[in-house]
């Protein structure tokens, strides 16, 4: 089942409202998100790409409910974010793993935390963990693993909830170029067979091209939204995609947008 | 990065390293266990050589330094007796005892300060007070309260001993990844999840530290409640020995209590691998385990 963009059809998922964000830093204050406006389209996949300190995990810790906003509302599904949901899942930029589970026992442990896994919990857990290419590791440790297997368990644990929008903060940041160019196009299958919502934080433009139908840029001091792009190209993406022409047009826009070029 | 700079090095260290790095492994693992074995029998051969140089040449009272062969000659003697072992399960029931319990105190507060404010302002001035005093000077007090008998040095030994599993609890707890409990935040688990699933497994190791002190100071403080007033048990043996001027016999209490202990302390390293498996030991193995 490949999601078709069937845009305007379905209503926002995600709408963040004049949002502002300030920090106490000592006796001083600091803003670090201001005026931020962003609404995310069911089954829409966003990335959000800025300079560090822009406030980009900030905003995704706000619309997952984990930070409350200053000023402004986030509303997730037509209610306003007052606590975490059970609809939504994070990923950082560290695997976050618990080294003294099982492969397999971390990835169970959203299910667990909901109630005492089933069978089919087991079942499913374990299909994840093929799903991401680590049948092998099932049993094993986290220390027995690369940092890029660590990361594919832990966007196994994301997928294991069924999570109806996924907030992924830098998932691969920490990454050699040939695992995260892999990892990503591994991302960008398993996420395009679900109906999900996507927002990916990443320093990487081409990266946030490749994976998005919109590419939203922001800039610091304070941090803001400078503008966004949409990224026209159908899925399944090939990995070849990054050379086409129209690819690196795109890739040109965003920058622009930033300031880069 | 623009510039490179060479990273400073102590000096020796990285020449040592680059040494080793030119020798094939295999020579290496048994220059390692040359290196790892030969030092501390040397040291071992020295120090009784030194004891015997010392007793033969009597430039110390005869009575005090016996010569190490003497003791040696003692300790098969009092090896043989059920006397020496009688007393030996005395003093290790006392220690046993009091860590069970010492542990079973410190655990439990450590939780309590761990995870409530309000238990942590409660005790942290206590802790802090019994930190800094002297514990041991607490044994004559425990005589005088609960008299001769074995519960004396069972609370010696609890007094002395619950310290390192309360701070290492304590510091434990405290010690874990923002991001994981964000994750575990935004799996919506419950205070009591939180504490179970990422809490208490990553206190672990440094609970299990803190319980191998604990068990070295809880047969210290049994041992130290004996030698304050006792009739049997280890210490008392040492006392009464001490006080007939038998130092061979002395040194070899000590001596046989000493690998006993080790013995107990093996034990429990041996579990402490088993369930904290986990433990960072990256960089004691780096060297045997390499490729
Ligand atoms: N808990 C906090 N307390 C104080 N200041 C904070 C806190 N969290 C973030 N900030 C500040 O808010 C700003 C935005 O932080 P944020 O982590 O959202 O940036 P980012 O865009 O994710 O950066 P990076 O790309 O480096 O991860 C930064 O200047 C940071 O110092
Ligand atoms: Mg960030």
């Amino acid at each position: 089942m490949r999601r078709e963009p069937e845009r305007g059809v379905a209503g926002d998922v995600v709408e963040v409202r004049n949002v502002s964000k300030r920090f106490r830093k000592g006796d001083r204050e600091f803003l670090a998100l201001e005026g931020v406006d962003l609404r995310i389209r069911e089954g829409e996949f966003v990335s959000l790409v800025g300079p560090s300190g822009c406030g980009k995990s900030t905003l995704l810790r706000m619309i997952g409910g984990l930070t409350p906003t200053t000023t402004g509302q986030v509303s997730v599904e037509g209610h306003v974010v007052d606590e975490t949901h059970r609809d939504v899942a994070l990923m950082f930029q560290a695997p976050t793993l618990f080294p003294w589970r099982t492969v397999l026992d971390n990835v169970l442990l959203p299910l667990e935390i909901d109630h005492r896994p089933t069978k089919d919990d087991v079942a499913k857990a374990r299909a994840l963990v093929s799903l991401v290419g680590l049948d092998e590791f099932v049993e094993h440790h986290p220390r027995e693993l690369s940092g890029g297997m660590q990361q594919r368990v832990a966007l196994s644990r994301v997928l294991v909830n069924d999570p109806r929008i996924m907030l992924l903060d830098e998932p691969f940041g920490a990454l050699d170029e040939f695992t995260r160019e892999a990892l990503n196009v591994e991302l960008a299958d398993i996420v395009g067979r679900g109906k999900r919502t996507v927002v990916l934080v990443t320093h990487s433009v081409p990266e946030a091209v490749f994976l998005a139908d919109r590419v939203v840029a922001m800039g610091t001091n304070p941090g803001r939204i400078l503008g966004e792009i949409q990224v026209p190209f159908h899925r399944p993406r090939e990995a070849s995609l990054v050379r086409s022409s129209e690819f690196q047009d795109l890739t040109l826009e965003v920058r622009k947008l930033l300031g880069l070029e | 990065m623009s510039t490179q700079t060479e990273p400073i090095q102590p000096t020796g260290v990285g020449d040592d390293l680059m040494v080793v790095a030119r020798i094939p492994f295999r020579t290496r693992a048994r220059i390692w266990v040359l290196t790892r074995f030969i030092p501390p029998i040397f040291m071992f051969i020295f120090a009784i050589g030194l004891l015997e140089l010392i007793s033969v040449t009597e430039v110390l009272p005869a009575i005090v330094t016996p010569s190490p062969l003497t003791v040696l000659e003692t300790m098969g003697r009092q090896a043989t007796t059920s006397f020496l072992w009688e007393n030996m399960w005395v003093t290790l029931q006392e220690g046993l005892l009091g860590f069970l319990i010492g542990s079973a105190i410190g655990i439990s507060l450590g939780v309590g300060v761990g995870v409530s404010t309000f238990i942590a302002r409660a005790v942290y001035p206590f802790v802090v007070l019994i930190q800094s005093m002297p514990r041991v000077a607490l044994a004559p007090v425990f005589v005088a309260l609960l008299g001769f008998g074995q519960s004396a040095k069972v609370l010696t030994a609890v007094a002395i001993c619950f310290f390192p599993p309360l701070i290492n609890t304590i510091v434990g707890l405290r010690n874990f990844d923002s991001d994981a409990l964000l994750l575990m935040r935004s799996l919506r688990a419950s205070r009591w999840q939180v504490f179970r699933k990422l809490l208490l497994p990553g206190a672990l190791p440094m609970i299990f530290g803190g319980l191998k002190t604990a068990m070295t100071f809880a047969i210290l403080g049994a041992i130290v409640g004996e030698l304050t007033a006792a009739t049997e048990g280890i210490g008392s043996l040492i006392d009464i020995a001490a006080f007939q001027l038998r130092m061979d016999a002395v040194y070899g209490y000590i001596l046989w209590m000493s690998i006993v202990s080790l013995g107990i302390f093996g034990f429990m390293d041996w579990v402490d691998k088993r369930v904290v498996f986990w433990r960072d030991d990256a960089r004691k193995t780096r060297l045997t385990d390499q490729e």
